[in-house]
């Protein structure tokens, strides 16, 4: 409230209603937020979608009010959370394998706090109807190979997380030197990078009407596109390509942010988004598996298939510790065309 | 003259009794919302790794590559905007004709569009499988088209309002004794001040634009913004960003107080009867007008009308299901939410904006000498520096502010108040000295000047600024400067929100969702420009 005391000069210059206006504003903004006993501050990436009903139960039975902030996408809310030294939030979700390391070096969270909420496997999909009658690659050198000229797109890992993961497991499995080798392949092949996921599947996915048939994008994707089809599908338009050094698994959690009120509370809201119930939820929700044992899967996920050889780096996994340089050395290479 | 001159001068200073607070408020608003996060974040990444680091960006052959491709495209589109709009600004303000006022607003409607449907809509027409077959994606070409696209509209409604302030008499006469070039040589010079003001912010737009380039050229044709955008907002690479970020700002800065010298020079008609639209009679003014028409439409009109035209059509034909989909309860931001909220939004920042516009403005044309030059040019700050540094400012500074609304709507003000001031200046500049002595001599105060004088006669230019202060909110503009609430979703929100999800159904609803917001945002043009006086 008091920050709306520096406008009397709006309503100097423009009538007292608008003043009243802003009262009101401020009263409806004050009144809800004394309606519970206590707020719980929770940072989010942009993706993070939770059954409101399964929301308001907590809020309920805790008898707290729950307030949600979108900080970007994973990469970006970290560094948000960085910058404003921790003060955005008492509970952070989000946070993945490749983003641990450098939370954890920037000290945001409390030590010891990150549970995993869900697993996702960042993967190749290709367009069904482009590859019809036509040979599939076989390995991830095949795509530097004229025949599949200008038929991927990735994301910029500079810029997002599964262009990340992307590019980490091919380091995984080419080597810290080769790899360069086989991105400097992929450019002259004519690779096409996007910002992120977005600009990447909707636009230049050949699915979606661009000219790629081949995308980065997660091995569940196939069984939203029945999910969130227009029409009653019998098989998803696209499929899973899983080649050899292709795959990454990207385990998302949730931690208590250092600094945050309320640690009981926020352990409880750590414990709500392992629950059986969100657990349930989740897969349908953010299209990534429950880390808890035992769930039920929606049955659309007979569309979707878990990779097998997947890169699933441990939590001190050497190769997440220097993920900066990683990307650095991948924008020489790829953009800059060192 | 002189005793008009003398007069002129009594009149301002009239004026500028008046405006200690006005000067003290848009100050005020400007250090907070942007002059200290913006130190915020330069002295932080002074703090780590000091000016040697900072010289090394900045003497950095790849940033400073970026650099020359920013500033060229901008330039060509400035450029562009002022050949190709000129002319067509002349039509639309020459030739009366059936649905003008349905044009000039839908000229407005690419600012609000969020940046992957306005790619969607190019590439459809430019495309790889586009429908003129040209395929530009990866060009130069398309990039400029894309600049074009959102920045078309704001010189042609900048300088038709300069147009009609310019005396038709002094039109008639010029073309009675020199015939219609001679007219010409008269109407462009009049014309500079509007060009000066449309060429400024068109300037800065594509100077510091982002998302599009890099949609539709690829990295290739990625701006200084994007490297500024990478490093701050992923690389937490402060030091450099801000090196970049000083760089941006020293040339946007040159770049508008250019331009205010330049706006600065020419006198602007006192008392004019503005010029009245005939209808187009001769085939030849038929002719011209047809391919202005045929020009507005294919560029700003037919990339949307694509948009609209994909969220009717599913994978079996024509369908509702996209539209039916967004009423649906279980869409995780309510429709009626995203609705009400970019209203809220919307509407809020246009009466912010429109106050803070007023205030720069009556402060500019008020102040004298040294400190017109600055308040003029810094009145256009917000948009000459990358919106992503002032986030980061803000982070640093009002970590406790952040998700809240004070800040959001303080975001949504600090970039559509420029638009209100440039579209006032012009209009401010040419109010009658004479006028004002009038009103000073029947007697009335300051306040009272303002209110029966000067306010009525800014009326059509706080039009053309509200339209596009609307625009700004409506738009992405100012969402990515502040954190955001799942209960604050506007409709620009929602659209990335579903383009965020594979699926047809959710790329058919982001494409229903960007045509609902088409359709509030000329309904929202409509209830501002009753009258249909757009100018």
């Amino acid at each position: 409230m008091i920050s709306y005391s520096g406008s009397p000069s709006f309503a100097d210059a423009k009538g007292v209603f608008m003043l009243k206006k802003l009262i009101c504003v401020g009263l409806f903004l004050s009144s809800v937020s004394v309606a519970a006993a206590t707020d719980l501050t929770v940072l989010v990436h942009d993706s993070f979608t939770v059954d409101k009903t399964l929301l308001a139960q907590f809020e309920r039975q805790n008898d707290v009010s729950l307030k949600l902030i979108k900080g970007g996408d994973a990469g970006q809310m970290l560094n948000k959370l960085i910058l404003s030294s921790g003060s955005l939030g008492d509970v952070v979700y989000g946070i993945d394998n490749t983003l641990l390391a450098k939370a954890t070096q920037a000290g945001v969270l409390v030590p010891n706090s990150f549970r995993g909420v869900d697993l996702g496997y960042v993967a190749l999909n290709y367009d069904k109807a482009a590859f019809k009658g036509k040979t599939l690659p076989k390995s991830l050198n095949d795509l530097t190979k004229p025949q599949f000229k200008g038929q991927l797109v990735v994301q910029n890992p500079a810029t997002s997380s599964p262009g990340l993961a992307f590019l980490l497991s091919t380091v995984k499995f080419f080597g810290p030197e080769k790899v360069w080798v086989f991105w400097a392949a992929l450019r002259d092949n004519d690779l096409k990078v996007t910002k992120g996921w977005t600009d990447a599947y909707e636009t230049e996915f050949s699915k979606n009407g661009g000219t790629h048939p081949i995308v980065v994008s997660y091995a569940s994707s196939p069984a939203a596109e029945v999910f969130y089809s227009d029409k009653k599908l019998e098989e998803s338009p696209t499929a899973n390509l899983f080649l050899p050094g292709s795959t990454f698994k990207q385990l998302e959690g949730i931690a208590l942010v250092k600094g945050g009120k309320n640690a009981a509370l926020g352990k409880k809201f750590i414990e709500f988004m392992r629950s059986s119930a969100v657990q349930t939820d989740i897969p349908t929700q953010m299209w990534v598996y429950p880390v808890i044992k035992g769930i039920t899967l929606n049955p659309v996920y007979q569309y979707a298939q878990i990779p097998k050889n997947v890169y699933a780096p441990k939590e001190n996994d050497p190769l997440l510790e220097n993920t900066d340089s990683l990307v650095q050395k991948w924008v020489d290479v790829v953009i800059k065309g060192k | 003259m002189t005793q008009i001159k003398h007069k002129n001068l009594k009149a301002t200073s009239r004026v500028k009794s008046s405006l200690g607070l006005p000067l003290f408020i848009f100050v005020g608003f400007l250090s907070f919302a942007l002059i200290a996060p913006l130190v915020a974040l330069i002295a932080r990444g002074l703090s780590s790794g000091g000016l040697v680091k900072f010289w090394e960006t900045l003497t950095d052959s790849y940033h400073l590559d970026k650099l020359q491709w920013s500033l060229s495209s901008a330039l060509i589109t400035v450029l562009l905007c002022s050949v190709l709009g000129l002319p067509v600004a002349w039509m639309l303000a020459r030739f009366r004709f059936m649905g003008k006022t349905l044009i000039l607003r839908v000229l407005l409607l690419p600012f609000v569009v969020p940046t992957p449907v306005a790619g969607m809509g190019l590439l459809a027409l430019f495309g790889p499988k586009g429908m003129t077959g040209l395929h530009l994606q990866e060009t130069a070409t398309l990039v400029i088209i894309g600049n074009l696209f959102y920045n078309f509209a704001l010189a042609v409604r900048f300088f038709y309002g300069g147009i009609l302030r310019i005396d038709r008499r002094l039109l008639e006469a010029a073309r009675i004794l020199a015939g219609t070039k001679g007219m010409f040589k008269i109407l462009l010079p009049l014309l500079l001040p509007s060009v000066g003001a449309a060429s400024s912010l068109i300037f800065l737009y594509s100077f510091t634009s982002f998302g599009l380039p890099l949609l539709l050229g690829g990295e290739k044709f990625a701006t200084l913004e994007v490297d500024i955008y990478t490093l701050v907002s992923y690389q937490l690479e402060l030091n450099a960003a801000s090196a970049l970020v000083v760089l941006q700002l020293l040339i946007t800065l040159a770049a508008t107080l250019l331009y205010a010298r330049f706006g600065r020079q020419f006198a602007t008609l006192r008392n004019p009867l503005p010029l009245e639209a005939k209808p187009a009679r001769t085939w030849l003014e038929r002719l011209g007008l047809g391919l202005c028409l045929a020009f507005i439409l294919g560029l700003s009109l037919a990339p949307l009308l694509a948009v609209v035209l994909r969220s009717f059509w599913g994978s079996d034909g024509f369908t509702l299901r996209f539209y039916a989909g967004l009423l649906s309860s279980d869409a995780n931001t309510s429709f009626a939410l995203a609705l009400r909220n970019s209203l809220f939004f919307g509407l809020g920042t246009l009466v912010f904006s429109l106050v803070m516009g007023l205030l720069a403005a009556l402060s500019i044309f008020s102040a004298t000498g040294k400190l017109r030059h600055i308040l003029d040019a810094s009145s256009l700050l917000p948009l000459m520096v990358s919106p992503i540094s002032v986030s980061v400012g803000y982070l640093l500074l009002y970590p406790g502010l952040n998700a809240g609304l004070v800040l959001m709507f303080s975001a949504y003000t600090l970039l559509a108040y420029p638009l209100v001031t440039r579209a006032i200046l012009p209009a401010l500049r040419s109010i009658s000295p004479h006028v004002l002595e009038a009103g000073r001599m029947l007697g009335l105060n300051s306040r009272q000047m303002f209110w029966r004088i000067t306010f009525p006669l800014l009326k059509p230019a706080l039009r053309t600024g509200s339209a596009f202060a609307l625009a700004t909110a409506l738009g992405e503009f100012a969402a990515t400067l502040v954190l955001q609430r799942p209960e604050w979703g506007s409709l620009t929100l929602g659209i990335y929100e579903k383009l965020g999800r594979p699926g047809a159904q959710n790329l058919g609803e982001a494409m229903a969702l960007s045509s609902v917001l088409l359709l509030l945002t000329v309904l929202c043009f409509s209830a501002i420009d009753t009258r249909g006086e757009v100018g």
